[in-house]
């Protein structure tokens, strides 16, 4: 029985030009989005050539990660580079591409289309099932049958999903395939598999919306009502709430500024020198090169901790700002796929960690004047530790919302008055 | 029988009537508070938000000019003279990118000049970016996305809601034109909108207000005044193509429908493809590589020119001559001194004079594409829009070219105050041996030139941008005219 | 008949729809002060065109359409001075409550200033329940809607007034008093063109009584006529008759 309601839904939208425009306007979309940003890596990708370190240089640096053509996330910043030297760390513009047209218009990598687009599109599909069908009348006829409501609800949501999700993926995977094709760009084996996650994870994120929208639809007796009613949480849920966390988050965090960073440097600085002096003046010159090593190693110290202090600060920061925005399932989609991809925020500071520690090897021999060393190499996190540091919470979060929005959706409809 | 001038007056009568009544339905209903929320909620707080970043921005900015300033007073001129020399050039924040982000985030904070050219810093801090992983929310963006989508969507039963419930015929039963009937209708929807969209902006600003904003400070306040105007008229757009689309339809659902894929395709497709295009049409290099084409050029000048040099130290002195100096001034060092003097600068004009050519054909090409992509994407009202208050805020096209001259010009100015007076020449002998000889003039560094970037003035940014505000005409006028021939002509029955 | 103090008349009135229909066929009809007419027939006669007719919805094909002797197609805005409409769903707005509503229409027939307890006193007069007058519309019945729809035709106050099937879906007890009213402005001297299904009432409202049938006006009876006949047989015989574009 919920097969004959499952076929009558796929047909129907077959037969509906909203279902061609909406999946004309995807395809459209993906594939710009796709070829955009394919030579966006491709160009970044021959900067690398010309930026990355030569044997010797001190130099980190990472090539763009491929998979940021589906999720840029935060490639950009983590393809800077580098350059250890004895007065820290000087951080370069990594490689760009002549497009920096992206700074106008936000990024229209796949997650962002996802994001944004289909989770409207979803909404469309979503929004007039009930209230629509009420307002013709058909929903009495086909509750005078003997099916239950329970049944036509499922057969609903899966017969919208199906019409909605096939072409999606379809359009997807031919995206990659194609891509796949071009020597240029070889997806390592390794990201294919996150590949398959990241398209599962916007499967979750897109019928989740069409739950929602179903279940607003149950709500009302107008379709007109339940759209408006939708647009607002979309605009919300989408555009606000992500933001607010980090808003309110750094109102409850402090983190110091450049500012009151290079003070304290500034300080430390100031201060074993005067007593590297001092020390020196008290032992008549001897041992002058043991005693400016105590007092160069104090300041490293010093430092290094301020850094620690900064970075633990700021890592309170983002994961406040990360709960908060968690209210909202387009901000757990973000987190999820960035993650996944390897362009996250957890693989970022694991990258910054990484360079800490290159530099804290390196610069022993450099100031030894030594001018050879060692090569920067970075190993991305595997799935499984994705996952395990938060991955798995976000996917989760998802599939929460589905589960709630769908039950909701059933509750709502089953009280619904069909007069 | 009827006196002209009683017959307007009825009709401005009626034509304040349906405005009144528009309004009064709209409040009545949940859409007023509806979009008073959500422009309540969003404007307010979008300012805010980048009026923080902005301060944070501006003291970092402060903090990392003094670093610099202290860093350049403290020059060695054995550090000039080894080319270990580099001197940043920080680009200031821009006011008035607490309305529109534009290329703030995406532009260089600092260039770093080198003897050997110049190499741009890192774009933003990276703390910035890594919170906005979740993406921005400016008052362009706000206006843009959101307002857009609001406005057309309160515009779709303009005409259709009527029709549908058929008090569009009771109204035409009356002795009341279409055409009044119509502009009553769009008035009375689109004050329900400005309404709220004034006090929100008002809210706006007194909270920039509060955090000692300088609205009042030179041309600031007529720039927030365009900023404010080009919003209202951007929801008047919005709305105007709302109502086409709704005069065109006989159902409210299918103008809904129509709208939301009108909106993707102007916020989203054309933007996106108009870029893509441009790139097509015309690919261009990367900065990078003309960074790194520029010093391949100067260093291989630099090895041209000590082996020139090499040659004629030999000419003057013999095989047998080190360039070491000894207490007396030969005939022959005064002669080495006029010659190594010319052709330095023989060396030097002509690197300028090869940089200059790619820096020039390098913009050359960057303003093609850029004029291609522009004008392809104006298509877009909501394109025009974007790119035409980047513009009046500083932070569009206009501001990222000058900063590129400017650093341009910044780069010459050292050169000629700094880095080509004190230098280590390395002259190539015959022989495969090397030698350093030196050159020194007096260098001021509290004298050096400071990094400037010309302003622009608001006049410029509107002369600039006409082919946007152009576009924002076309969009005003086109949909009203199509939304009133449709409707004059439409069936009631 | 004299034609010359006709409020509403149809001369020689036909209509063609693009799709070929031919909806009218030469009517001619007239309507008097303090007269109510009667338009009978089945659906698709081409009651509700005539109608839309008169109120300029659609042009005619051939013939005019006069309200006070005005020409509807040449002149449309003077001639919907004189005339108001009552439909057969009452349009409204929902969000309004009945006071507002009816200050809105009142408006817009040109009766600007008027105090809120003249609209009470319409209101009254069409037993409209006190407690309804500021209700918001959406939660009035059909009996209710249809009350609001005449005291909108009332408080505008022109000669002429065109209901489309006001008495349909409402009970008995509604449709005797929406009848009583129209009685009393009859008697007011109003020229009333009213289109129905409900034979009953026609024969007892209705001073002429003309029935369509596929957009000709077949039979037309004045009251004195009726008492002697059997309109209801009339009618019935009519409509099983042979279809006359045989």
């Amino acid at each position: 029985m919920t097969w004959t309601i499952v076929r009558k839904e796929i047909i129907a939208n077959l037969l509906s030009y909203k279902f061609f425009i909406a999946i004309l306007l995807t395809t459209l979309l993906l594939f710009t989005s796709f070829f955009v940003l394919y030579k966006d890596y491709k160009g970044r990708l021959a900067d690398y050539e010309l930026v990355r370190a030569k044997p010797g240089e001190p130099i980190a640096v990472l090539p763009p990660n491929p998979l940021s053509i589906f999720a840029k996330g935060l490639d950009e910043a983590m393809t800077r580079s580098f350059e250890v030297s004895r007065i820290g760390i000087a951080v370069f513009a990594g490689q760009k591409s002549g497009n920096i047209i992206f700074a106008f218009f936000p990024t229209p990598d796949f997650v962002y289309i996802v994001k944004v687009v289909l989770s409207l599109v979803a909404l469309l599909f979503g929004f007039d099932q009930v209230s629509r069908e009420k307002e013709s009348g058909v929903l009495r006829l086909m509750l005078s049958n003997s099916v239950s409501r329970a049944k036509i609800l499922a057969g609903k949501w899966l017969g919208n999903f199906l019409s909605l999700s096939v072409p999606f993926l379809l359009v997807t995977l031919l995206g990659f395939a194609l891509m796949n094709l071009d020597p240029g760009v070889s997806f390592p084996a390794s990201s294919i598999g996150r590949f398959f996650l990241l398209v599962l994870t916007a499967l979750i994120y897109i019928a989740l919306f069409l739950s929602l929208g179903i279940f607003v639809s149950a709500l009302t007796r107008r379709a007109a009502s339940s759209l408006v009613i939708l647009l607002l949480i979309w605009t919300v849920s989408v555009f606000v709430v992500p933001n607010l966390g980090t808003l309110l988050a750094r109102q409850m965090v402090d983190v110091p500024s450049v500012k009151a960073l290079s003070e304290k440097q500034d300080q430390v600085w100031t201060r074993e020198v005067l007593e590297l002096i001092l020390e020196s003046r008290a032992k008549n010159g001897r041992g002058t090169g043991d005693i400016a090593k105590n007092h160069f190693d104090a300041i490293n110290r010093e430092l290094n901790q301020m850094e620690e202090d900064y970075r633990n600060k700021f890592d309170r920061l983002v994961r406040l700002s990360k709960n908060i925005n968690r209210l909202s399932p387009a901000a757990s989609f973000v987190y999820a796929s960035t993650e996944l991809a390897g362009t996250g925020i957890g693989e970022e500071s694991r990258l910054k960690e990484n360079v800490l520690r290159y530099k804290d090897s390196v610069l022993p021999n450099l100031e030894r004047g030594e001018k050879q060393a060692a090569a920067f190499a970075y190993r991305y996190r595997s799935v499984g530790q994705v996952l395990a540091q938060g991955g798995l919470f976000d996917l989760t979060w998802l599939v929460f919302f589905n589960i709630l929005f769908f039950a909701m959706g059933y509750v709502a409809f089953v009280r619904y008055d069909v007069r | 029988m009827r006196d002209g001038l009683d017959h307007r007056q009825e009709i401005n009568r009626m034509l304040k009537t349906i405005v009144r009544k528009e309004l009064q339905e709209n409040l009545y209903s949940y859409r007023f508070p509806l979009f008073a929320i959500i422009c309540i909620l969003l404007v307010p707080l979008g300012l805010y938000v980048n009026n923080l970043n902005y301060i944070k921005s501006v003291r970092d900015y402060n903090e990392q000019m003094r670093l610099a300033d202290e860093a350049v007073a403290s020059i060695q001129m054995q550090d000039v003279m080894a080319g270990k020399i580099a001197i940043k050039g920080f680009r200031p924040p821009a006011l008035l990118s607490v309305f529109s982000q534009g290329f703030e985030g995406a532009l260089p904070r600092f260039y770093e000049f080198t003897p050997d050219g110049y190499t741009p810093g890192e774009s933003s801090s990276g703390e910035a970016s890594i919170l906005s992983v979740q993406g921005k929310i400016d008052f362009v963006f706000l206006i843009q996305m959101v307002l857009s989508l609001v406005g057309l969507l309160f515009a779709s039963d303009v005409i259709a809601g009527e029709k549908e419930s058929g008090t569009l015929r009771a109204m035409l039963s009356n002795s009341l034109p279409r055409d009044t009937i119509l502009v009553g209708k769009i008035t009375g929807g689109y004050l329900a909108l400005w309404f709220p969209f004034i006090i929100a902006f008002l809210l706006g600003i007194v909270l920039l207000l509060v955090r000692a904003f300088p609205l009042f400070v030179g041309d600031t306040l007529a720039r927030v005044l365009s900023v404010f105007l080009a919003a209202s008229l951007f929801i008047l757009i919005y709305f105007a193509i709302g109502s086409m689309i709704s005069s065109s339809s006989s159902k409210t659902r299918t103008s809904l429908i129509v709208i939301l894929l009108v909106w993707v395709s102007f916020q989203l497709v054309i933007p996106r493809v108009s870029d893509m295009a441009a790139d097509v049409i015309y690919p261009i290099r990367t900065e990078t590589q003309v960074s790194l084409e520029k010093s391949i050029l100067a260093k291989s000048i630099d090895t041209e020119t000590s082996r020139e040099l090499g040659r004629r130290y030999v000419l003057i002195y013999g095989n047998e001559g080190s360039p070491g100096r000894g207490d007396k001034t030969t005939p022959e060092d005064v002669k080495w001194d006029a010659v190594k003097k010319e052709i330095e600068s023989n060396a030097r004009e002509r690197k300028a004079q090869q940089v200059k050519q790619i820096d020039d054909a390098y913009g050359r090409e960057k303003r093609i594409r850029q004029n291609i992509a522009t004008n392809l994407s104006l298509f877009s009202p909501s394109a025009a829009f974007a790119r035409l208050l980047a513009d009046v805020c500083g932070t569009g096209e206009i501001a990222r070219r000058k900063y590129g001259e400017a650093i341009k010009d910044h780069a010459q100015a050292l050169d000629t105050a700094l880095f080509s007076r004190a230098k280590r020449t390395i002259i190539a002998l015959p022989g495969g041996k090397t030698s350093l000889s030196f050159s020194i003039q007096p260098i001021d560094v509290k004298a050096l030139p400071k990094f400037t970037i010309a302003p622009t003035s608001l006049a410029e940014a509107f002369k600039e941008d006409w082919a946007s505000l152009l576009s924002l005409a076309f969009w005003l006028i086109a949909p009203f005219a199509a939304a009133y021939v449709r409707f004059l002509r439409y069936d009631v029955r | 008949m004299a034609m010359l103090n006709m409020v509403l008349k149809a001369d020689d009135l036909s209509k063609r729809y693009e799709d070929g229909v031919l909806a009218l066929d030469h009517l001619n009809l007239g309507v008097r002060p303090g007269e109510v007419y009667c338009l009978l027939g089945a659906n698709g006669a081409g009651k509700t065109t005539t109608i839309n007719l008169f109120l300029n919805f659609i042009p005619p094909t051939t013939g005019t359409c006069y309200i006070k002797g005005i020409d509807v197609t040449k002149d449309p805005l003077e001639a919907k001075k004189y005339v108001s409409f009552v439909s057969e769903n009452v349009m409204l707005y929902g969000n309004f409550t009945a006071r507002q509503n009816l200050e809105f229409f009142a408006k817009l027939g040109g009766k600007t200033n008027l105090a809120k307890e003249q609209y009470y006193q319409v209101m009254r007069r069409v037993s409209l329940q006190e407690k309804a007058f500021e209700q918001r519309v959406k939660t009035y019945s059909k009996g209710m809607r249809q009350k609001l729809g005449i005291s909108i035709a009332i408080i505008k106050d022109a000669p002429a007034i065109l209901l489309d099937e006001p008495t349909s879906g409402l009970d008995p007890k509604a449709a005797e008093e929406f009848l009583e009213i129209l009685t009393e402005l009859k008697s007011e001297g109003k020229a009333i063109l009213m289109s129905t299904h409900d034979i009953f009432r026609a024969k007892e409202i209705g001073d002429r009584v003309g029935i369509m049938k596929e957009g000709r006006l077949v039979m037309e009876r004045t009251r004195e006529d009726l008492q002697f006949e059997d309109l209801v047989k009339i009618y019935i015989d009519y409509m099983k008759s042979e279809p006359l574009t045989a």
